[in-house]
């Protein structure tokens, strides 16, 4: 039998060890913050910020870098795409969650599991190979390589996050209030639709805002589809916008970083920046739409 | 011969294998309120959510028999069950209000059935309060979330709720469990004021309760109606030596 | 009526949703397998890729790819256990920690692309005399960190489910905290944490954008963890991007197609495992 004093000593050092650890991962995590901003600052030695967000004239061998085009290409895609997979996300959802038998719900649910693995190089070659030339025929375009094009794949990627996370904060809503609606007389899809959804709706809203995030952050599909020329989109009529091809901030990081150097990189580093606070947005409005969610 | 709301006649409920009813048959009164007591598991709630058909949710049920309701078999498959439901109101053991306005609570169920009319909807939520006896504590924040009520007012307002559809019937499964002695006062003399204009049955675990608020009782146990007659028989002469050994607490 | 008619009008979208999301998955996979089945053979498995297309393969991707998610597997989950336990079973709930569970939950959502701006200039700039610079082992590194968040969380979320009176009972028998740690909890969300790893896994393996910027394009037999190397994702990429012809189409579905056919086994095997679960939990 270990001697007690043995066992504290080795509790003791356990506990250091683990501390070791997590102090590593929460350096290697801080770090990525640092090291991106530190790279990034030398930009605004040359451009100032206000005009690095506000120009659309990205032209690196001339010294000039704006990434206007770029912002707006990225909130149009991501728009978009949350324009069609949320409600298609959660309507699935629905079906999952309340109208299918377990079996089928159990199958719908794998589909959407493999859609949510499924690497986005596989997703941006699909969109290449089929919905490029697709939308080149409907729309009669030179070039099927539109945002359009990158908002309907884009759509796609972000259906299994909807879906998933819609369905299991429909499955938690309590019995009692199914059975609280259903007893005034409510039929099924109104005990769904004004009862449960608005129960749940801090953990749907979650979803639409974690597919948002996925759809801003999405590079490789993007980058297949797009067309990624660095023009602003045209934004009267809005339409021209989707059927032109453009590029978006992960796109412009991507394709340019290889052969970047000195302020060119930084500009890159910095696009990275405005892609972060970005998502880091997304993040705070979803910390407040749970904290609500936790009061109400 | 007396007003009946519900004639039960030789209902049996399956739960799978297990036979949870055994052959019942009531005839529940109009306009009176009737008590259904008995130990737990005894069938008593088994039996409350047939008569709505809240046992259509459960996997696994299977019912025969026949209760009548308004000239129809309500168990037939050819019912809508809907509309039963707005004619048999329900209110839970545990208050269930919705995260909404208590306005948007108690205008749910018209809302359901289409009434978009602001001023019909305002007066239907007044009446419904005001017979719940809960209007004067809430007239002024109708607009306030109601979960953030006392359990007692929830559970007042979970009665409003279902007064708002007009039912003919309030089914109660244990509505004052949840509940502390005073809030449970209220609910009680609101039982009683409701009776004039409403058939209700209430499932009670306390026998103080079943013979302070109900006319009739029925004494389940073991998925059987033992007795059923008026609560001041059944209290003060129980036919069945079962009934006088649970009404004198010697088990349950 | 207009009520029955309203409940239709939404059951009737709910069913084209679902036949959506169900079709647009059979859509992406039958068109890769069809396309794709067919050029998938051993020599494609087995030999080198060769720019000229003739008898081409991609068994230095596959290497590519073997490495990286060893690689990083290997780094990230002792520190992702290791944190997790110290999360879980010894961290106080104080600012410090709360803290650190916000900044993982964040970081979960943070794209992989900032991850590979990151791992490009720590790890293939600045680190390069260590590190080879564009290499397998930055791409590790990089993928590391980047799954870290996503396995600390799941890990912990595993050792949550693990009942206190577990733990209590443990004590009670007199054993110390490192004995419960590794006799009761460990072994208890054993499968939870398997589980975790084959997700991390997935990751890996799907994961393109921050490999382009870290580990390279070379498409040679990778000779270490120094060599720069393509993984499948990456691979898929230049065939797509630049690959015009019959040829280089026919190589990226068959390439296409075995990724594929590894995230459907992933998944398979994490079903499996969950089931396992939950039967442990049934018991």
């Amino acid at each position: 039998m270990k001697s007690i004093e043995y066992k504290n000593r080795l509790d003791s050092v356990f506990k250091k060890i683990v501390f070791f650890f997590t102090f590593v991962s929460v350096i290697a995590l801080a770090a990525i913050l640092i090291f991106t901003l530190l790279k990034a600052l030398p930009l605004f030695k040359e451009v100032d910020i206000i005009s690095f967000i506000t120009s659309d004239v990205w032209s690196p061998s001339n010294g000039q870098y704006g990434i206007l085009a770029f912002i707006v290409a990225s909130v149009l895609t991501t728009l978009a795409a949350v324009l069609i997979g949320i409600p298609i996300g959660l309507y699935t959802a629905i079906f999952i969650s309340e109208i299918a038998p377990k079996k089928i719900s159990n199958f719908v649910l794998f589909c959407i599991e493999i859609l949510a693995a499924i690497p986005s190089v596989v997703y941006g070659f699909f969109g290449l190979t089929m919905v490029v030339p697709l939308i080149q025929k409907i729309f009669h375009l030179r070039s099927g390589s539109t945002l359009l094009t990158a908002s309907i794949i884009l759509a796609l990627m972000i259906l299994p996050t909807v879906v998933s996370l819609s369905t299991s904060a429909l499955k938690s809503v309590p019995k009692a209030i199914e059975e609280g609606s259903l007893a005034l007389g409510a039929s099924k899809i109104q005990t769904i639709f004004k009862a449960k959804i608005p129960y749940a709706k801090s953990g749907i809203l979650t979803s639409f805002l974690l597919g948002l995030g996925r759809a801003l952050g999405e590079t490789m599909a993007v980058i297949l589809v797009a067309g990624n020329s660095n023009m602003m989109p045209i934004l009267n009529p809005l339409y021209e916008a989707f059927l032109n091809g453009g590029r978006t901030l992960t796109g412009n990081i991507v394709m340019e970083l290889a052969y970047a150097s000195g302020t060119h990189e930084a500009a890159l580093f910095a696009t990275g920046v405005v892609l972060f606070i970005f998502v880091s947005l997304i993040n705070v409005v979803i910390l407040v739409v749970k904290k609500r969610g936790v009061t109400s | 011969m007396e007003d009946i709301k519900f004639n039960v006649k030789n209902l049996n409920l399956y739960y799978g294998d297990f036979q949870a009813l055994k052959n019942i048959n009531l005839a529940i009164r109009s306009n009176k309120v009737t008590a259904l007591i008995g130990p737990s598991g005894c069938g008593k709630s088994t039996f409350l959510r047939t008569l709505n058909r809240m046992n259509d949710l459960v996997d696994n049920v299977r019912i025969d028999g026949e209760i009548e309701f308004d000239n129809h078999n309500l168990l037939s498959k050819d019912i809508d069950v809907i509309a039963l439901r707005t004619k048999v109101g329900m209110v839970f053991q545990n208050p269930n209000p919705f995260p909404m306005s208590i306005f948007d609570n108690v205008a749910y169920g018209p809302r359901c059935q289409g009434i978009k009319d602001k001023k019909e909807l305002a007066a239907i939520v007044e009446t419904s309060l005001k017979q719940a006896a809960l209007w004067d504590e809430v007239k002024d924040r109708l607009n306030k979330n109601a979960m953030g009520m006392s359990g007692g007012q929830q559970q007042r307002l979970c009665i409003a709720r279902a007064i708002a559809m007009k039912p003919e019937v309030i089914l109660m499964d244990e509505p004052t469990s949840a509940l502390d002695p005073i809030a449970t006062k209220k609910i009680e003399e609101l039982i009683d004021i409701l009776k004039k204009d409403y058939t209700i049955l209430i499932v009670t675990h306390s026998m103080q309760q079943a013979s302070r608020v109900s006319d009739d009782t029925a004494f389940f146990l073991l998925g059987e109606v033992i007795e059923f007659d008026s609560t001041l028989k059944l209290f003060s002469n129980p036919k069945h030596k079962k009934t006088e050994e649970y009404i004198t607490g010697r088990f349950g | 009526m207009s009520r029955k008619v309203k409940d239709s009008i939404q059951l009737g979208f709910i069913y084209i949703a679902s036949a959506i999301s169900i079709l647009s998955l059979l859509l992406i996979v039958g068109f890769v397998l069809k396309n794709g089945l067919a050029h998938v053979n051993l020599s494609f498995l087995l030999n080198y890729y060769s720019v000229s297309g003739k008898d081409s393969g991609i068994l230095p991707m596959l290497i590519g790819t073997l490495y990286i998610v060893l690689l990083t597997l290997l780094i990230a989950t002792p520190i992702s256990i290791f944190s997790a336990i110290y999360l879980n079973e010894y961290a106080k709930d104080n600012r410090i920690t709360r803290i650190i569970r916000f900044a993982i939950d964040g970081l979960v959502s943070v794209p992989s692309i900032v991850y590979g701006l990151f791992g490009f200039s720590l790890f293939v700039t600045i680190l390069q005399p260590l590190t080879g610079g564009y290499s397998i082992l930055s791409g590790s590194l990089t993928l590391t960190i980047m799954i870290l968040p996503i396995l600390i969380k799941t890990i912990e979320e595993t050792l949550k489910t693990i009942p206190n009176n577990m733990r209590e009972a443990s004590f009670a028998l007199g054993a110390s905290k490192v004995q419960t740690i590794f006799k009761v909890i460990l072994p208890t969300s054993l499968s939870g944490i398997i589980n975790a790893i084959i997700l991390g896994m997935g990751r890996i393996i799907s994961e393109s954008a921050p490999l382009l910027l870290t580990a390279g394009m070379v498409y040679y037999m990778p000779e270490g963890i120094f060599s720069s190397s393509r993984t499948l994702t990456t691979h898929l990429y230049y065939l797509a991007s630049e690959g015009v012809n019959d040829e280089a189409r026919a190589q990226a579905y068959a390439t296409a197609t075995i990724l594929i056919v590894m995230i459907v086994i992933l998944n398979l095997l994490t079903r499996l495992i969950a089931k396992r679960i939950h039967k442990k939990v049934g018991k």
